[in-house]
Parts: structure tokens; sequence; C-alpha cells
């Protein structure tokens, strides 16, 4: 059984087919158009390009995506309907209701964040309940509970900043490139290997509250004060690594304890990330190591392809609301820029 | 009018407090560098409108909107982030025009130097600035009627 997937929640055009049989989920296309290239001079997606870029991109990455297979092959069609950008969801929303309309198959309105958490069964179609899912990313940073397949519950989320906006925002304040996130890991990673002798301590935010949210505003605030006050005395390219170090670190830190703790809560047999920040190697490697003390979890990396928002991710989420017949009518189904879990 | 806030809850209370001011629709301009306190003050004004949620940076998405329970006028609020924008959005402009139009919802605006030109005219513009010590910032408002009420 085939199903397309498609997606253009902010800056990716992306649609997908994956075939999915007793012996697990393949991916048979997955293609992504991005537009980072056009962005990164603005430092963010742009709304109105984007939108333009998906109108521009959505029937030659759809026609690429069902090269290999028949139209009449197709068993139902998955649509990622919100979180993010009104004027880019539009596009694959409107597309997928044509398609559903005119090939007379299931639409199935998927939530972006189902995605991040459902792309981790491809690789194991089988993960244990319940999972605790970590999903990190630009617009995102929450802590999900899921005990059986579309039943999810938001256990802790950012109360101000994302993760990824504030490896952003700090990245800007470091004057480095964006993304902030990959060009602070590998500023890192980079001078590894180097000793500064300049010891700094940044805090962990909510690190110690008895909950599962996060606040990464006050981190951002903390290496402003951090750069304003130690610029007196360094030059911005000294600090630049030493600061990155320990603000990554930082984040870091806060993510992995509270995903621990709830798994151990929950009594979690699977912990899973999702979403841009779960790229990162630093946080993938922690989280893997520390889980080695908890032998009932079972830890489950996340796939590199499958960070970045792509339509199989997409796809594997509408096989399973296809399993529990959660049809939806075209009529029916409209964007929504704020759908939460 | 200037005010000198020392902590964080200082500025979420201005915010909580100038929200029982509002008895219109309006649009509030936040000028201020990263850190200066702006969503923070949002954060205040949504605990001042009885806004349960949690009021998140609308960084990523640009705009975020919230339902405004048991006010008179106020229906819905409306924050804007301007900060990774441009001026040529047209899309997007004229999607936060028709908030900014809206007889039932308030407006608050981060980074809105480049939405100067689409503002109204009774616009509250507020400007925040880093002290020189940790925690402090200087807060302040040029708007007759809002001042007034707040030296009460
Ligand atoms: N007096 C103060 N007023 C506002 N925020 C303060 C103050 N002192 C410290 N802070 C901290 O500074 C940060 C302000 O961040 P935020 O409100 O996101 O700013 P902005 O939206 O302007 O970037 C928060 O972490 C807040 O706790
Ligand atoms: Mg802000």
């Amino acid at each position: 059984m085939f199903i397309l997937g498609i997606e253009s929640s902010c800056d990716e055009t992306s649609a997908s087919i994956i075939q999915c049989d007793n012996s697990g989920l393949k991916i048979v296309s997955n293609i992504v158009a991005s537009q980072i290239k056009i962005h990164q001079p603005n430092q963010g997606v742009i709304p109105e390009l984007a939108a333009r870029e998906h109108v521009k991109n959505i029937l030659p990455v759809l026609k690429k995506a069902i090269k290999s297979i028949r139209l009449s092959d197709i068993e139902a069609i998955a649509v990622t309907r919100g979180p993010g950008l009104f004027g880019s969801l539009l596009i694959g929303v409107e597309t997928a209701k044509i398609l559903a309309y005119t090939l007379q198959k299931p639409l199935l309105a998927i939530n972006h964040l189902e995605g991040h958490i459902y792309a981790n069964f491809l690789d194991h179609n089988q993960l244990q309940f319940p999972i605790i899912c970590l999903i990190v990313s630009g617009g995102h940073t929450q802590i999900v509970l899921i005990k059986k397949h579309l039943h999810y519950k938001i256990l802790g989320e950012t109360l101000d900043d994302a993760a990824g906006e504030a490896f952003d925002k700090v990245g800007r304040i470091l004057g480095l490139p964006y993304p902030g996130g990959p060009a602070i890991e590998s500023l890192v990673n980079k001078t590894s290997n180097v000793k500064y002798n300049l010891k700094i301590k940044l805090p962990r935010p909510m690190l110690h509250s008895k909950d599962y949210n996060f606040s990464f505003s006050g981190l951002k605030t903390a290496v402003l004060y951090l750069v304003r006050d130690l610029e007196k005395k360094y030059a911005l390219k000294f600090l630049r690594p030493v600061i990155a170090r320990e603000f990554q670190d930082a984040v870091i830190e806060v993510l992995v304890k509270k995903t621990i703790q709830a798994s151990q809560e929950y009594k979690a047999k699977t912990v899973c990330m999702g979403g841009g920040v779960s790229a990162s190697t630093k946080l993938n490697q922690q989280l893997r190591e520390q889980l080695k003390n908890y032998p009932s979890v079972t830890y489950i990396s996340p796939i590199k392809s499958m960070s970045t928002d792509n339509a199989a991710m997409i796809a594997v989420a509408g096989y399973f609301h296809y399993l529990d017949k959660r049809f939806v009518d075209w009529k029916e189904i409209f964007a929504d820029a704020n759908l939460s879990l | 009018m200037k005010f000198l806030l020392n902590s964080h809850n200082a500025t979420f209370n201005l915010g909580k407090k100038i929200a029982k001011y509002l008895t219109e629709s309006t649009v509030i301009a936040l000028q201020g560098d990263l850190g200066s306190g702006k969503t923070t003050f949002v954060q205040g004004l949504a605990a001042g409108l009885k806004i349960s949620q949690n009021v998140l940076s609308p960084t990523f998405l640009f705009l975020k909107t919230y339902s405004i329970p048991k006010h008179k006028i106020l229906k819905t609020l409306c924050h804007v982030d301007y900060y990774r924008a441009d001026k040529n959005m047209s899309t997007l402009t004229n999607y936060i025009q028709e908030y900014i139009n809206d007889k039932n919802t308030l407006t608050v605006i981060e980074w809105p130097e480049q939405l100067k030109t689409y503002l109204p005219k009774g616009t509250i513009w507020i400007q925040f600035l880093h002290g020189t010590f940790k925690n402090k910032r200087v807060v302040s408002i040029v708007n007759k009627k809002i001042c007034a009420k707040l030296s009460i």
C-alpha cells in the first residue's frame, strides 16, 4: 500500500511516497525543495517568499515523488494541516484537497509535530509504548508522552523561547551565521581541542523545577550580559567559542535531564526525539549515554534525514491515521497555523 | 513617562497594569533590543487580560493569536514579532493589517520599526532599554491617555 505525504508548513516544500506492509514502512521517494539558501541572508524564514516558493515548487516536487508509481496506486493522502506559517500551510493543504477529490482517495490531516514523532517509526515500526518524545525545533520545545498510537499528552513545554530560537538568537549575538544551532555546534567541534583559560558559567534555566517546562529567554539574556561584560576585556573572536560551548552545554543539559526524568516518571519503554535541534550530535550523544543507566528504556537515535521538515514523516503519521480510519472530509479541512497536538 | 524596572516581575506587572486601561481596539508597538523584556511585557498584558494560555515567543511564526475571555470589547490578542521580517512582505503585512483594523483586537508588535507606515495614529509606543546593571530595564511610554492613568 502506498501513501502520499505532503508537507509545506515552513520553508520546505516536500512530497513523499511511502510503502506500508507487514514487513514495515519503506520510503519510496521523499523529495524536499528547501529554501534555506533564499532565507539565509535575512536570518530567518520570510513568509511572503516562503509562500511564493511553495507555489513554484509544489507541482515539480509532487511529480518527482510519484514518478515510480501510478497515481491510482496511492491509497491515501496525508498532509500537514498545522502548526506553521499560514501562507505556507495553505499551499500544501489545498493541493492535498484537490488530489483527494480528483483521485477519490481518503484525506488524512496531520499535525506537523505528529510527523516529527512518527518519523521514529520509519526504521522501527514497532516502538514500545509508553514513548517519551522530545520535540525540539525553532518553533517548539515540548516533552510529549504517547501511551498508545495517536494519543498525545504534552507533559511540558517552553514558557518563552523555543530551544532552536535560542540557538538562532545567541548565534546572532555571537555574530554567527543563520541557522544558529549548526553554526554553534560546528564552532564548538572545531575548537574542542583548544584550551581557553577563561572560565565562564551560564545558568541552566529550570533545571531543578519539578515540572517538564523549559525557559530559554533568560539564557539568551545571560549570554547578552556576558558578552557585554567580557567584550571590555576580550575580543569577540576569542570569546565566541568559549561562550558557544558553554551555551550549547547549558541547553543540552536541561533538555536531557528533563527528558530522562519524564521517562522515569511515566515508565517509558522508548525515548526518542524529533525536530530540527534533534540533529545535534552532542544532544543525541548525551541522551544515549545517560540513558544507558536506565536499561528498561530503549533510546531511538533520530534518523538524520528526518530532522529537517519532510513529507515522509507526514506520510508515516498518515499511515497510522489510516489504520485508525481517521479520514477527513476535504470540504471541512483548512490550514491551522496555531494547531496544537 | 519613564519607568525603572528592577526585575522580570516588575516588567510583567507593568504589562498587567496597562492591560486594565485598554478599553478599545489598540496597537502597541514595543521597541527594544534582544532580551530587553518585550515578550515578558506581553506575558504580563495577557495575564492582565485573563488569558490563561502561556504566551510564548512568536519569533518563529511571526504572529500568534490568543482569545481574550470576558472582555467587553477586546476578543483577540494578536502578538506579532517582526524580528526576522523584512519590509517587502505584503502577505504578512496584509494579514497583520486585518488584525490592526479589527475593532475587537488588541495588536502588540515586537520589532515594529519596519511596519511603522502601517500603524495607526493612536499607536502606543513603548521603548525598552537595558540598564547598566543586570535585571534593570528602562521603559518609556509616549501616550497621554495611558500615562495619565498610570500616574494616578
Ligand atoms: N527588569 C526586567 N524586565 C524584563 N525582563 C527582565 C528583567 N530583568 C531580567 N529580565 C529577563 O530578561 C529576559 C527578557 O526576555 P524577553 O522578554 O524575551 O525579551 P525580548 O522579547 O525583548 O527579547 C527574560 O529572561 C527576563 O527574565
Ligand atoms: Mg521577544
